[in-house]
């Protein structure tokens, strides 16, 4: 059998526009007012179908408030949003460290 | 085969009619929605600052610890956001009991023979979707139509 695993590499200016995508979001959700997604129809089907809030029911909207520093509104949206705005940053780290080791950008000279 | 049908058509006739039989002896006055929020007897809400209880149903339905914020000036913290939003639940449940005309056990026994969408049309007054959506997911096989039954019922009953 003479399979071929190499994965075929992306092109440069593919990794680069995925990097600066990574560092663009949080900017661009700060940029955006808070309560950018407060209005509007829930796309929930739990809530669409049943009218019957789910554990995820308001996350985008906590968490647009927690990256904004209003924990009042991201606790009244979904209490949730205290755990999972810290693993998205987490993931958020992650992502980008990989985008940069694929760019070939180090952040620290040799 | 013909047997079980039968017998579910003799059941669900039956059912049927004894509907009116069930019928509420009496069916609470709720609050107008313009009314204030302080009409409403709930220990979520007495527990709830004093200018929210002056506040319309409907203006507190929509309420948000920011809007809050920009009526009073006053921040509301943390634990009396989670208690608005319990308090918003609260009522919103207390202001849909009032449709409730069928018994709870009627409702479930009509929901296991598939008459879940008779039952949510009639206390609906045939308005709005949710029977239709029943009725739907109760011709997909039976248990799809049973859990959306059992879901919503607690929009009729506490």
């Amino acid at each position: 059998m003479n399979s071929n695993n190499t994965k075929k590499e992306q092109p440069k200016w593919l990794r680069l526009l995925w990097l600066f995508a990574l560092l663009a979001t949080p900017i661009v959700l700060w940029l955006l007012p808070a309560d950018f997604f407060d209005s509007g129809t829930s796309i929930c089907p739990s809530y669409f179908l049943f009218k019957f809030e789910c554990l995820g029911c308001g996350m985008s909207r906590a968490v647009m408030h927690l990256h904004h520093f209003n924990f009042d509104d991201a606790a009244y949206f979904n209490r949730g949003s205290f755990v999972i705005y810290p693993l998205l940053v987490i993931v958020w780290f992650i992502w980008v460290k990989k985008a940069l080791q694929k760019a070939n950008i180090s952040l620290i000279k040799k | 085969m013909k047997k079980r049908f039968t017998l579910f058509v003799t059941l669900a006739l039956v059912a049927t009619l004894a509907l009116p039989t069930f019928a509420a002896k009496g069916v609470a006055v709720l609050p107008a929605a313009t009314s204030p929020v302080s009409t409403i007897t709930l220990p979520e809400v007495k527990a709830l600052p004093t200018d929210m209880l002056s506040m319309g149903i409907d203006q507190f339905l929509k309420l948000t610890p920011s809007k809050y914020k920009e009526i009073t000036g006053k921040k509301l913290g943390i634990k009396k956001s989670i208690e608005l939003k319990a308090a918003q639940k609260m009522v919103k449940k207390h202001m849909g009991n009032g449709a409730a005309d069928i018994s709870k056990g009627l409702y479930i026994v009509l929901a296991i023979f598939g008459l879940g969408w008779l039952a949510m049309g009639l206390m609906d007054d045939w308005s709005g979707n949710d029977w239709i959506i029943n009725l739907i997911l109760t011709v997909l096989c039976w248990l799809p139509g049973l859990i959306h039954a059992f879901i919503k019922m607690n929009k009729y009953y506490k």
